[in-house]
């Protein structure tokens, strides 16, 4: 009985991926919990806190197959503390090693690390989807390196920029989330084992012994002192995902305008098979994957602003605030790794259409040109005379039939002095690139060399 | 030269502050008429309470006139709410020292700081509320105007940013006015409910009110032209949230419209453009950019109104009798929403008023995909005869190698399929295409919604609450 999108049975896949619910299945994430309590019990073990053979035993069983899961879904409709059917079946499935288990260790203890055991897992995919995106759009920024097309300011037509320059500038930007993925992975790593309130009171004078030889056999690092009630790096993760999936959005909704109707200059690649666009409109082809990125990316904003305010801990713990946690951080997490799944289909093989291009860029092709004209008239009539003048003139043309050569040609003012000048670019703005070109290099070298 | 005042908040800029803010607006919330509006609902106050016979008469008739900004002096002011870290008791110290001593004594007596507060930002809501009915009215009139007047333009239809289906500019206007109509309802309906004083001592008990409490409270907020609420909303903040929600879903509706236009000035499309006033500068280096800057600002406005609204949803959850972390938020919340609304319906007026609509353009591209938008006439005439399904896959397939721009590609593709050779001729299809002839009820629609427009019970002129300051040496309202 699905009834959460994510989870859906039958429009599977939609809000989720495969990778994404399988971190997130309720099942792995008991089993987390038990590889806690197994790493906990093996370190106290080995530091003598409780007897060997418990400790050996307690490994043994921390397993959803040694446990009685009926008993567990019962307690849980008793039980309100999150944890405790799950130690309690534990223990039983220990027999007379019961009292050894989550020894000193409080429950926020094994759901923080369990959580911090997910994001490990989580972020290693977005790592590896972040650096695929990368490669790809490498490739276009080099391809497409100088594919003139029309840039656009203010929803308008502005001048021309390549292609590959648009796809450079998405480069850096994902480059830049890269350098905060590394930075972040660290923090992020970071397990969870204070006690009560912190002070490893339960867990004896040998507690940051435990805690660090706990934290080595989990993989993790272990924390300088717990941080229950400090929860910078879970609002941390949430805002980095929110910034990914905005980029991811951005570029979606930017092959979305370019592949209006009118515009069709970028279009996102078609379906495989026959599908249908629209129930009652044949000929529809909906940019459907880049739509359904920027929704993603608008819950996962939300998502941080939760994960935000459950910076808010009170006193030693606060459930209240951390709760909140358990709800935002998977959706967060699934929501990214869908967007990015989808992104990765869109650059594969979007569709491109250089004739769009330059016809759009042609189509007012003297406005597009008047950057260049004022700035080749300036030496003549200085800049700010030279904007008035290209006002003028492009006020005149369109009124006119007259083209701007014409004009220019047929300016008493400029006539005479316009004639050494070049003029080619009037009817080829496509050629008034700047360095667009060397700045895709530029990109792609910085972004390459830091990979290296 | 008007000298630096040190103001760095972009509604006050001097250079900036028209596009964010109104001068109606900002007076709403100036500084010195808050301060003013506090002095006139404690002389209010003050009245009631002699009428009561909860203060003496000849008390009130001594402290009420030298409740007057103007009379105190304002640097007292300022650094007492530095120093004691109080919002009202500076005030009011000035108020005791200028009037005489011993009436003074009965000065805010029995309210606490917070109802005199409150009870001036009702004061303010219902001035910034009047501002806003008058010109969603302005901006529903020349809504109705529009769509009548466009009512048979036959226009493309979009969805998924593609060309969809034919329709009118008339019926896309009176989406606008239709969701215009709905936010001047939502305004107007909970203004009773919000427009409410606030007099119920420190913890909401009137232990301090004297006997006469509710009769007090009924007779101040009736002099006040506010309601008497059941119970004290020191740390209920409901109305506040919901004026503020109501302000994001007029700006939103606003930037819809404004989005609107954005897109469809784009050079591509080029059906409709902001007005241009001959002077206006796109652009520092390109001289030809136009750009949809009235738009686009009305766009930004919704996001800082929308930005304000979820702040102030924060401030509901309110702790015991009293809990200034909300009311604090409200102070800045609730001034930004209310000027930053008025500016956005400022710049629609504008941009309503002169709205450019390229009937050229939008022909053309109509002409230029009128096949494809014609796709789903084409289905059930085709229907009727090979049934829809078939027809959907049959027109699909045939769509898909058709560039869009040429207008007889799918024609030709379906007549060469033997089963609509069969059953029709070219004329019929091509009939089927004119995009001028699927139009659906697209006029009946407009009608429902001008009727509604044209029932809509115009509010008086907006009145405005005017500045009590007027004259002094205070005021520098223009």
């Amino acid at each position: 009985m699905p009834s959460h999108p994510i989870d859906f049975d039958i429009q599977a896949h939609i809000f989720s991926t495969p990778e994404g619910l399988a971190i997130f299945d309720e099942k792995k994430r008991f089993q987390r919990w038990l590889d806690f309590e197994g790493a906990l019990a093996a370190a106290q073990g080995e530091l003598g806190v409780i007897p060997a053979d418990a400790a050996a035993a307690i490994s043994d069983k921390a397993s959803l197959a040694y446990l009685d899961m009926e008993s567990v879904r019962r307690d849980y409709t008793t039980n309100r503390n999150s944890l405790v059917p799950i130690i309690k079946a534990l223990r039983a499935a220990c027999g007379p090693y019961a009292d050894f288990v989550h020894h000193g260790a409080t429950t926020q203890d094994v759901i923080d690390t369990g959580q911090v055991l997910e994001l490990k897992e989580v972020f290693a995919l977005i790592e590896r989807d972040v650096q695929q995106i990368i490669h790809r759009l490498i490739v276009l920024a080099s391809q497409y390196r100088d594919l003139p097309m029309i840039g656009r300011t203010h929803s308008q037509q502005a001048i021309p920029i390549s292609l590959g320059l648009k796809f450079a500038v998405w480069l850096l930007e994902i480059s830049r989330h890269q350098d905060r993925l590394s930075a972040l992975q660290t923090r992020l790593q970071t397990g969870q084992l204070g006690g009560a309130v912190g002070t490893m009171a339960a867990l004896g004078r040998e507690g940051k012994k435990v805690v660090a030889l706990t934290m080595k056999k989990l993989g993790l690092r272990p924390s300088v002192a717990p941080w229950h009630t400090a929860r910078d790096t879970s609002a941390e993760a949430g805002a980095f995902l929110a910034m990914l999936t905005s980029t991811a959005a951005k570029m979606a909704n930017e092959i979305f305008q370019l592949g209006k109707t009118e515009v069709m200059e970028l279009r996102e690649p078609a379906p495989r098979g026959k599908q249908a666009g629209s129930s009652t409109m044949p000929h529809k082809r909906n940019p459907v994957l880049c739509e359904r990125i920027v929704v993603l990316s608008s819950h996962v904003r939300a998502m941080a602003q939760v994960l935000t305010d459950a910076m808010l801990h009170e006193n030693e713990r606060d459930p209240r605030a951390l709760w909140s946690e358990w709800l935002a951080m998977p959706q967060a997490c699934i929501y990214t790794l869908t967007a990015l799944h989808y992104l990765k289909t869109i650059i594969t093989d979007l569709e491109i259409f250089p004739e769009r291009m330059l016809a759009n860029l042609h189509l007012h092709r003297d406005h597009i040109a008047s950057e260049w004209l004022m700035f080749a008239l300036t030496p003549i009539l200085g800049k700010t005379h030279a904007h008035a003048k290209v006002s003028a003139l492009l006020a005149q043309a369109s009124d006119s039939s007259q083209s701007l050569r014409e004009l220019l040609t047929s300016d008493p003012e400029l006539a005479a002095k316009i004639q050494a000048v070049d003029l080619t670019m009037l009817e080829h703005p496509e050629h008034y690139l700047g360095l667009a070109p060397e700045l895709v290099d530029d990109a792609i070298r910085e972004v390459t060399d830091k990979r290296m | 030269m008007s000298p630096c005042r040190l103001s760095s908040h972009i509604i006050d800029s001097h250079f900036f502050a028209n596009g964010y803010g109104t001068d109606e607006a900002r007076q709403v919330f100036c500084d010195y008429r808050r301060m003013q509006r506090w002095l006139d609902v404690e002389a209010t106050l003050a009245r009631c309470q002699a009428e009561l016979g909860i203060i003496p008469k000849p008390v009130a008739d001594t402290i009420i006139p030298t409740a007057r900004l103007e009379l105190l002096d304002i640097t007292a002011i300022t650094t007492g709410i530095t120093t004691t870290g109080h919002s009202l008791i500076p005030l009011l110290k000035e108020w005791q020292r200028v009037t005489n001593p011993a009436a003074g004594q009965f000065i805010h007596y029995g309210a606490t700081t917070q109802d005199i507060q409150d009870t001036a930002q009702s004061l303010e809501i219902k001035d910034i509320s009047a501002i806003l009915c008058r010109d969603l009215e302005t901006i529903i009139s020349m809504l109705a105007e529009l769509a009548d007047a466009n009512r048979n333009l036959v226009t493309v239809g979009r969805s998924h940013g593609q060309h969809a289906l034919p329709t009118t500019m008339g019926l896309k206007i009176a989406g606008w006015l239709d969701e215009t109509l709905r936010n001047h309802a939502r305004l107007t309906t909970c203004l009773p409910r919000l427009l409410v004083a606030q007099l119920f001592g420190g913890v909401g008990t009137m232990a301090a009110l004297s006997r006469q409490g509710l009769t007090l409270l009924d007779r101040f907020a009736s002099a006040l032209d506010l309601v008497a609420p059941l119970s004290c909303w020191h740390s209920s903040r409901d109305r506040t949230v919901e004026f503020v929600s109501i302000l994001a879903l007029i700006t939103g509706g606003l930037a819809r419209i404004a989005n609107e236009v954005c897109q469809l000035a784009r050079n591509e499309i080029d059906e409709m453009a902001e007005p241009f006033i001959f002077g206006q500068i796109g652009s520092t280096t390109m001289p030809h950019k136009k750009n949809p800057e009235l738009c686009e600002q009305v766009v930004v406005l919704s996001r800082l109104v929308k930005g304000n609204a979820s702040t102030l949803f924060d401030s509901l959850c309110n702790e015991h009798e009293r809990d200034y972390r909300a009311v604090r938020l409200e102070w800045v919340a609730l001034t930004e929403a209310s000027i930053f609304t008025c500016a956005a319906l400022r710049m629609m007026k504008t941009i309503v008023a002169g709205l450019t609509i390229n009937r050229e353009r939008i022909k053309e591209n109509l002409d230029r995909f009128s096949v494809l938008l014609s796709t789903e006439a084409l289905m059930f005439l085709l229907g009727k005869k090979i049934g829809k399904q078939s027809a959907h896959s049959l027109i699909y397939e045939a769509s898909l190698g058709c560039s869009g721009c040429d207008p007889d590609g799918l024609i030709d593709r379906l007549m060469a399929h033997p089963d609509i050779k069969q059953h029709f001729c070219r004329e019929d299809l091509e009939k089927a295409v004119n995009p001028t002839l699927h139009t659906g009820l697209s006029e009946e629609i407009i009608d429902r919604v001008l009727a509604e427009a044209h029932a809509l019970p115009r509010s008086h002129p907006a009145q405005i609450t005017p500045c009590q300051l007027q004259g002094s040496v205070l005021c520098q309202c223009s």
